[in-house]
């Protein structure tokens, strides 16, 4: 099929599609009208029974916890499966830009790129980190958070180079750490199970509302979702740095 | 038309689709792919949205106060962080992909074709 017919033939189907979605959407309750009962129940309950300020983390950690641990495992698979696949058959990553990077692998970085980059560094890591721990008193929480402070990674490659961000997150640091992230939360399940709960159920004491250890598992259960975030994207970005590289393959002389 | 805004989500959709259809290279793809995931989230959060309402975050209102849908917003939260480390195992399948067959036009690659 030509790119031409092939475009024509789709957009005729996607506007038949845009149809059949619009009818559906036909009977939806108007604009600004909500006529489900979770919303207002958990608004309503989750200041109270939790003691928490956000009820959006009541629901992710604690109310629907299962279901985040499910979300944290494809976020978990899909770094795995990311450093799988780009580690293929690279045997050793050296540390020579690619011979087709021109200039733009060459160790050589303005002041001002230094600079910005390092301010940003510490504002990133700053900021992620007051985001990630306040899951239950503000909008942050370990998701938002820890994509903001991996944010650092990406900054120090730009700003110091390939080489320093490798010794500052290196792979057999980066994978252990968000491993435990992960078990983590598995571990809290357990924990409570044993405590005599159901799985996830909130055992720890509540605390007051609004103090910084208040509402139970959910600080706990946030803090091992932070880490796992934080370390699954910078390995992420350190693993998209190592292709910028020159890779010796299996069965090719190391360079001296 | 109170039901006008919900044409949003559905554009958002279509025009997605119809980029994956027609993509030329595989980044751009992945990206219409995004595109298209994020019309559920425009969809949910409608859903939950309540006219005249805040945020479900009661640091400095009171709880009486009226609110949106947290169940929506929670779902919403997580996914798009899920979903960019998707993005990025798909972007690492691309890479690979070039590596392989020396091509990022998924319409080149012969494996691909229907």
């Amino acid at each position: 099929m030509s790119p031409r017919a092939r475009a024509l033939v789709t957009a005729a189907g996607g506007l038949a599609l845009l149809a059949v979605i619009l009818a559906g959407f036909a009977k939806l309750p108007d604009f600004g009208v909500y006529l489900g009962p979770y919303g207002t129940l958990v608004d309503a309950l989750a200041p109270i029974q939790r003691k928490i300020q956000n009820a959006i983390t009541a629901v992710n950690f604690d109310y629907r916890g299962l279901d985040t641990m499910g979300e944290e495992y494809i976020l978990f698979a899909a770094v795995a499966g990311l450093t799988l696949v780009l580690r293929k058959d690279r045997a050793e990553t050296t540390d020579d830009p690619l011979p087709s990077a021109g200039l733009r692998g060459s160790a050589v970085r303005s002041d001002a790129v230094r600079a910005f980059g390092l301010l940003g560094v510490a504002v990133t890591l700053s900021f992620g980190i007051y985001m990630a721990i306040h899951p239950h008193l503000t909008p942050g929480g370990g998701f938002q958070g820890g994509t903001i402070t991996a944010g650092f990674a990406a900054l120090a490659l730009v700003a110091l180079g390939y080489r320093p961000l490798k010794k500052i997150a290196p792979h057999n640091r980066t994978e252990p750490i968000e491993a435990v992230g992960a078990m983590g939360y598995v571990a809290v399940g357990l924990a409570t199970l044993a405590a005599g709960g159901a799985f996830l159920a909130n055992t720890l004491p509540l605390g007051g509302s609004g103090e910084f250890f208040s509402t139970g598992t959910i600080p706990v259960i946030n803090a091992c979702v932070a880490v796992e975030v934080i370390a699954g994207f910078v390995l992420v970005f350190s693993e998209f740095a190592d292709e910028t590289r020159r890779e010796v393959r299996d069965g090719e002389e190391s360079p001296p | 038309m109170s039901w006008l805004p919900y044409v949003v989500p559905a554009w958002i959709f279509v025009v997605g689709l119809y980029g994956m259809a027609t993509s030329r290279h595989l980044v751009h793809l992945i990206l219409c792919l995004s595109v298209t995931q994020s019309a559920t989230y425009v969809l949910i959060l409608m859903i939950g949205y309540r006219a005249g309402a805040t945020a479900p975050v009661f640091s400095d209102v009171l709880s009486t106060v009226r609110a949106t849908d947290p169940v929506v917003q929670a779902v919403t939260l997580t996914d798009i962080v899920v979903g960019a480390t998707v993005t990025a195992l798909l972007l690492a399948f691309a890479l690979r992909i070039y590596k392989t067959y020396g091509t990022t036009d998924p319409q080149e690659l012969r494996t691909m074709q229907g």
